[in-house]
């Protein structure tokens, strides 16, 4: 059993991961965090084998969120897994994201599963 | 008035010319006076000499005053001239003194001629002052407008508070500002950074002393020398001061090294021990002599040099010093050369000299050290006539004597020298006696008991007398009294009498009276009988001639005796024969010395004994003979003088003798003087000829032998120096000179002198050295260096004198060829500034010139010279030491170019530039930077970067420009304007060198257009992109999740997917109408539209917020408040485009309140209609309120919508010439939107 830690803010994106994952629930365990700030506290309380994050998010964006983890030394080396909108170039200007993980939205089920697969 | 007058009188009347001269003679001129009449004559006259004065008559038959006037050519010609006339009318007298007369006198008041002409004079001499001391004047200003800037040395005016009043170039540049930004700085300040002088300010002192000052002072790691000259106003009183700043580090490091070498070397010639001469080896004249050698010598101080060295000679050894002194001329050098000099007074010197030939400039020189060996010589030459003396003595001397030589160790001894008397004595001859032994010859010897003494004289080295005895043998018997010594050279001598007569004639006296005569007359001896009792002293026949009476019996009175023969002696004689009176001795025996009675003294020997006594045993008479034996004694004076003299001469030379024999295995044996000087105590055991090499250094061991055996094999005298070391550890330098002995050609010995010259060759080597070093100094010294000597010789050059220009010694052997070759034309004028330089006390600066090499090319010298004190011949030296700045020159010159382009772009750059160092100091801004920043030049100059550069904290700054230094780097930066406002910069810096300096150059650019097109690209595609693209994305991952719940039959699932599809197909929807709208109201942007049809405001907004309305409140609990006023309701803008303000406005609240009250208002204001449009939602940042009618421009990119609304409500209400404002408290205080509209 793995632990997902989804950071989005979007609540229909919520909703459609949590039916995503409604399937896999002896594989995964998910939790869904709206907040970034609040996701970062919980990495500290629980041990997550991979982030699933989003980019653009109020009031910490997915970039700050990627960093601070990255700077963090407990956390890291958790995975991270972007999903975003933003295609490669919009992901390129932000400088604080290099060499992460990638898929856009729109996702289906079987590449998500796959990715998560990969590196989870 | 003593001096006589000259004065050329123009006159046609003879009688007028003498009034004229009586007149001034009758003021007390002395007067020589010519008379002309026409033109010829007084340019005759005008040429023949110069005149005092001109005075001219008016008119003339042949001739005016004022053509005299006009041929004296007027004031300027500088004679004066006085008009004299008896008709001259006032106006004529007035042209004639425009014309240049001095004055006019009417013939009638000759009287006031004397002071008119005296007058005259002054003026004519005043002008001419006046005019030189004008050209003076202008050629000094114009000499130092041209000279101040291009001088080499900073100069500066300063007043007496030490404020700059003026600086040239140099100066300024010295710090790094311009000439006029120095002005009215504090010297002080600027050149040592304190307020108050230093304690060796030049100034302080000039002020006291009103006198040039000169300070040499040591700035940072440089040498500086300071001059202050005060300048005086006309009462006297200083009012400034000329400040003269000059680097003289490098020649102050030159000039202390060659100081020092010059000093020592000096030092060493001054004080050495030895003498030594310095001879010029070409014309033999002495160029310098140390001290030692003048009070040799007794010249005073200096008077020797010049002299050539052969009038130091005695005229009998001039010939022999020539030679000398050609050995060297042709072998460079020449050793241990006895010579004798001679006194000033006259005196013989007997010298010993080591000579060498070495190079000074280009001529060769000789250095002569020179040992004074008087006393040695003259001791030599007493023993060499002592020992001929002896010689003669001893072959001729009544006494017999004889030399042996010990053999077997002293045992037995054989016959060296024999002499006629005592060949007479034994009846032998002297050839068969020489090289035999003693004991072979006289076999009695033994038993008669003189070998004993010889043995024991020969090992102790103490005479011995050995008393009368009969010697007997099979050939030849007889009474022998010896007298032993031994000779410095080992050898001993055996002075000795036969008595044998004597004993016959004591034997006569006793036996036979009358033969007594006789026998007397035989033995050559002479009576005395001392008759005590009437006091005289009778003498015989014998005794008389003795003392220098001739040949008669004498009676002479005792006191007379006294007084003739034994004057202060008496008393002595007296009491050895007391001695014998008294019964002590059985017979009276004495040697004395006895006055003849002219003059003169001889020595006898006499004997006697009591011959009467009286009733009470009182000696009445007392008689005996006396023998002469002076020369006996002379002999023995001769020996003992020759011994003290060996001593005396070893002592001083430090030398001794030594001989070797090598008929005893090389056993050696000593004088005195070897023992000292290796430190051996006398009478020790002396080491064999092996033993004693080894004494010496490893080094020379082997040297030392091979001389040896050579000496013997070739027999050719010997000669080495070496070193040694002694048993008591000393090191010391010894010379030895040996020659071998020969006997029947064969060498048996080895002998010489061995001498200590460990002072002589310590002299050497260090004189050597010293001057080697100095040699050193100046030859292989980087700097072109020249030594020239009063008249122009070239003394000495340096090799990069060479190396640089290219002239050898032999191309510039004077300063003549040099200035012609190096200067060409200017060569007149660089001499005579060469000349002064022989006058000058202390280092000078002479500046740059530029010379010519050999091959052609120009190069600029900076010289500088000293004195460099005298030549021996009294010319002064002078040694020149160039620099050469050539390179730096053009240099310089390329760095001006290169500032100057610098400059150039540094102020027209089109970017902001800022030069500072690494701490950030800014020391140079352009234009544009001052411009951007709104601060003025000087501002920035006192500001840091950091001050300015506000993107960077100061930790990062500092590494940062520490890392750049040699390569540039970009750097994104903020920059803080005066005002306070900010703006994104590009900043290029990099290292930079300026002036020595490493600086860094900021290239600074404003970049906020950029930044915000760069903004606006890359969040118009974050933030539209992400807008649209959003809801698309959510609803097509909807989808996928919708198919697997269709597949699951989950129809929660379904539902759920469904209503997200819907939602956001809705939102996407709203965002394309917003984009479509925009793009409308955008293509009509421009046009300036007034609308015909009227909207009411009340219908619109009532019919657009009933669709939301209920939806809004019911979900959010948010009120919707309408309240149109009447009389603005009607707007002049199409429905059309209120409906989509409105509907921009109302959705917009909405989306960001979630409680509370939407408000829509509309009041009349000014002839428009305000409508409002106020909710009670999370409001707007004073951040945002700035940007918030930009095109697609959102508080943040995850907000929903397209950020277009504003931006169209905006266009709409301009297109109608209305206004739109948004005004919010803050965040979380609602937003309220004021849009004014015409009135409908």
């Amino acid at each position: 059993m793995k632990n997902i830690l989804i950071v989005e803010d979007n609540v229909e994106m919520q909703k459609l991961y949590k039916n995503m994952f409604k399937n896999k629930q002896d594989e995964y365990e998910i939790e869904i965090e709206g907040d970034a700030r609040k996701a970062f506290k919980r990495l500290a309380e629980k041990d997550f084998d991979l982030v699933l994050l989003d980019i653009i998010m109020e009031p910490m964006d997915g970039e700050s969120f990627f960093a601070c983890v990255r700077q963090d030394s407990k956390r890291k080396n958790i995975p991270v897994l972007v999903i975003s909108v933003l295609d490669q170039e919009g992901l390129d200007y932000m400088k604080k994201l290099t060499k992460v993980d990638f898929l856009q939205k729109p996702v289906t089920i079987e590449e998500l599963m796959k990715k998560i697969g990969s590196m989870a | 008035m003593a001096k006589t007058l000259h004065i050329l009188i123009v006159e046609d009347s003879e009688d007028d010319a003498l009034l004229i001269v009586r007149a001034l003679e009758k003021d007390g001129y002395e007067i020589a006076f010519k008379r002309v009449e026409t033109e010829e004559e007084m340019r005759a006259a005008l040429d023949e000499k110069k005149w005092d004065i001109i005075l001219a008559d008016y008119k003339l038959p042949a001739f005016s005053g004022m053509e005299a006037l006009k041929v004296a050519g007027g004031r300027d010609k500088q004679t004066p001239f006085i008009l004299v006339s008896g008709t001259v009318g006032e106006s004529a007298a007035v042209e004639c003194i425009k014309a240049g007369a001095n004055n006019y006198i009417i013939k009638g008041s000759l009287m006031l001629l004397g002071l008119a002409v005296q007058r005259a004079i002054d003026e004519t001499k005043t002008r001419k002052e006046n005019i030189a001391r004008g050209k003076a004047l202008m050629d000094s200003v114009n000499a130092w407008d041209t000279t101040f800037n291009s001088m080499n040395d900073a100069v500066c005016l300063v007043d007496k508070n030490r404020a700059i009043k003026i600086c040239n170039y140099i100066m300024a540049q010295m710090f790094g500002r311009s000439q006029e930004d120095l002005i009215g700085e504090n010297c002080c300040n600027l050149i040592h950074g304190k307020a108050m002088p230093v304690k060796e300010c030049p100034v302080t002192r000039a002020l006291e002393t009103r006198k040039r000052e000169i300070e040499e002072l040591h700035l940072g790691d440089k040498w500086v020398s300071v001059t202050a000259d005060p300048v005086f106003d006309s009462n006297n009183e200083i009012t400034s001061f000329v400040h003269i700043v000059r680097d003289i580090t490098d020649s102050k490091t030159m000039e202390a090294s060659l100081k020092i070498s010059e000093m020592k070397y000096r030092r060493l010639f001054e004080t050495a021990r030895e003498s030594i001469i310095i001879i010029d080896l070409a014309t033999k004249k002495i160029l310098d002599a140390n001290p030692f050698v003048e009070k040799l010598l007794e010249y005073d101080p200096g008077k020797i040099i010049g002299k050539e060295i052969f009038e130091l000679s005695p005229i009998k050894e001039i010939f022999e010093t020539k030679i000398a002194f050609k050995e060297i001329q042709e072998k460079g050098f020449i050793q241990h050369r006895h010579i004798s000099l001679q006194t000033k007074r006259g005196e013989r010197i007997y010298v010993e000299f080591i000579g060498k030939v070495y190079k000074v400039g280009d001529r060769d020189v000789v250095q002569l050290n020179i040992r004074d060996i008087t006393a040695y010589k003259k001791a030599e030459e007493a023993l060499l006539q002592s020992e001929i003396r002896f010689k003669e003595l001893f072959e001729n001397m009544m006494n017999a004597a004889a030399v042996y030589g010990a053999v077997d160790d002293g045992q037995d001894f054989i016959f060296r020298e024999f002499n006629k008397a005592a060949e007479g004595i034994e009846k032998a001859k002297k050839g068969e006696l020489i090289g035999k032994r003693v004991t072979e010859c006289f076999p009695g010897v033994k038993e008669f008991g003189l070998l004993d003494v010889l043995q024991r004289v020969w090992k102790t080295g103490r005479p011995e007398k050995f008393p009368a005895k009969e010697y007997k043998d099979n050939r030849i018997s007889g009474w022998r009294e010896n007298k032993v010594y031994k000779m410095p050279s080992g050898e001993i001598v055996a002075i000795y009498e036969d008595l044998t007569e004597e004993k016959l004639t004591q034997n006569l006296i006793k036996e036979k009276g009358e033969k007594l005569e006789q026998a007397l007359d035989i033995s050559g001896a002479g009576i005395w009988e001392w008759d005590l009792a009437e006091g005289v002293v009778k003498t015989d026949n014998r005794f008389s001639r003795m003392l220098g009476y001739g040949n008669k019996k004498m009676k002479i009175n005792i006191g007379e005796w006294e007084k003739v023969h034994y004057p202060g002696v008496w008393d002595e004689r007296k009491k050895e024969a007391q001695e014998y009176i008294d019964g002590g001795k059985r017979l009276y025996e004495s040697e004395h010395e006895v006055k003849k009675k002219n003059g003169g003294s001889i020595w006898i020997y006499t004997r006697g004994k009591i011959s009467e006594r009286g009733a009470k045993d009182e000696p009445l008479k007392f008689v005996g003979i006396a023998l002469d034996v002076t020369k006996r004694k002379r002999a023995e004076g001769a020996l003992a003088e020759r011994q003290r003299l060996i001593d005396q001469v070893g002592e001083i030379a430090k030398i001794g003798g030594w001989e070797m024999d090598l008929e005893k295995g090389g056993k050696a044996t000593w004088t005195k003087g070897i023992y000292k000087i290796v430190e051996v105590n006398v009478g020790e055991p002396v080491p064999g000829a092996d033993e004693h090499v080894d004494w010496y250094l490893p080094e020379y061991r082997q040297m030392i032998k091979e001389k040896m055996q050579k000496l013997i094999k070739t027999r050719q005298p010997m000669q080495f120096e070496a070193m040694l070391k002694t048993k008591k550890g000393t090191l010391k330098w010894c010379q030895a000179i040996g020659e071998a002995v020969e006997r029947d050609g064969k060498v048996v010995k080895l002998r010489g002198t061995f001498q200590d010259i460990t002072e002589r060759k310590r002299a050497m080597d260090a004189l050597k050295e010293s001057e080697q070093r100095f040699k050193t100094a100046v030859l292989d010294s980087p700097h072109p260096i020249l030594i020239h000597a009063e008249g122009g010789e070239v003394i000495q050059i340096s090799r990069s004198w060479t190396d640089i220009a290219g002239y050898t010694e032999q191309d510039i052997p004077t300063l003549a060829d040099w200035t012609e070759k190096a200067y060409g034309k200017k060569k007149a004028s660089v001499m005579k500034d060469i000349k002064k330089l022989y006058t000058i006390k202390k280092r000078k600066y002479e500046g740059e010139h530029t010379i010519r090499t050999k091959d052609g090319r120009m190069l600029v010298w900076e010289f500088s010279s000293a004195p460099l004190g005298s030549m021996p011949d009294g010319r002064r030296l002078v040694i020149s030491i160039a620099n050469d700045v050539t390179k730096r020159k053009g240099t310089e010159e390329a760095l001006r170019e290169s500032e100057e382009r610098f400059r150039t772009t540094f102020e027209r750059a089109a970017d902001m530039l800022f030069l500072h160092d690494q701490k950030g100091n800014i020391i140079q801004v352009n234009n544009n930077a001052c411009k951007n920043l709104g601060y003025t030049r000087k501002e920035l100059g006192n500001m840091k970067v950091q001050d300015i550069e506000v993107g960077f904290s100061r930790k990062e700054l500092e590494p940062l420009w520490r890392r750049i230094i040699d390569k540039s780097q970009i750097a994104r930066g903020v920059m803080k304007r005066k005002d306070g406002t900010t703006f994104p910069v590009e900043v290029n810096v990099g290292g930079f060198d300026y002036r020595g300096k490493k600086l860094l150059l900021a290239v600074s650019r404003d970049i906020t257009e950029r930044e915000r097109l760069e903004y606006a690209k890359v969040h118009l595609m974050r933030d539209v992109t992400h807008g649209l693209k959003t809801p698309i994305a959510i609803s097509q991952m909807a989808l996928y999740v919708c198919n697997e719940g269709l597949k699951r039959g989950d129809v929660n699932e379904v539902n759920e997917a469904h209503a997200i599809v819907a939602n956001n197909l809705k939102l996407l929807r709203k965002d394309i109408d917003n984009i479509l709208t925009s793009t409308t109201v955008d293509m009509r942007k421009g046009e300036k539209v007034s609308s015909k049809k009227c909207s009411s405001l009340k219908g619109i907004a009532k019919n657009m917020t009933m669709d939301i309305k209920g939806a809004l409140e019911k979900k959010r609990n948010i009120e919707v408040k309408i309240k149109i006023a009447p009389d603005a309701n009607k707007v002049a803008v199409a429905p059309r485009d209120i409906k989509i303000l409105l509907n921009c406005l109302i959705d917009n609240a909405a989306k960001f309140t979630e409680k509370g009250a939407i408000s829509i208002i509309s009041r009349p204001k000014k002839g428009h209609v305000e409508l409002e449009v106020k909710d009670t939602g999370c409001g707007i940042s004073k951040k945002h309120l700035g940007r918030i009618f930009e095109k697609f421009y959102k508080r943040h990119p995850a907000v929903e919508g397209t950020g277009l609304g504003l931006s169209i409500c905006k266009d709409i209400a301009e297109m109608y010439n209305g206004e739109i404002e948004v005004k919010s408290e803050g965040v979380g205080k609602g937003t309220t939107v004021l849009v004014r509209l015409p009135k409908g």
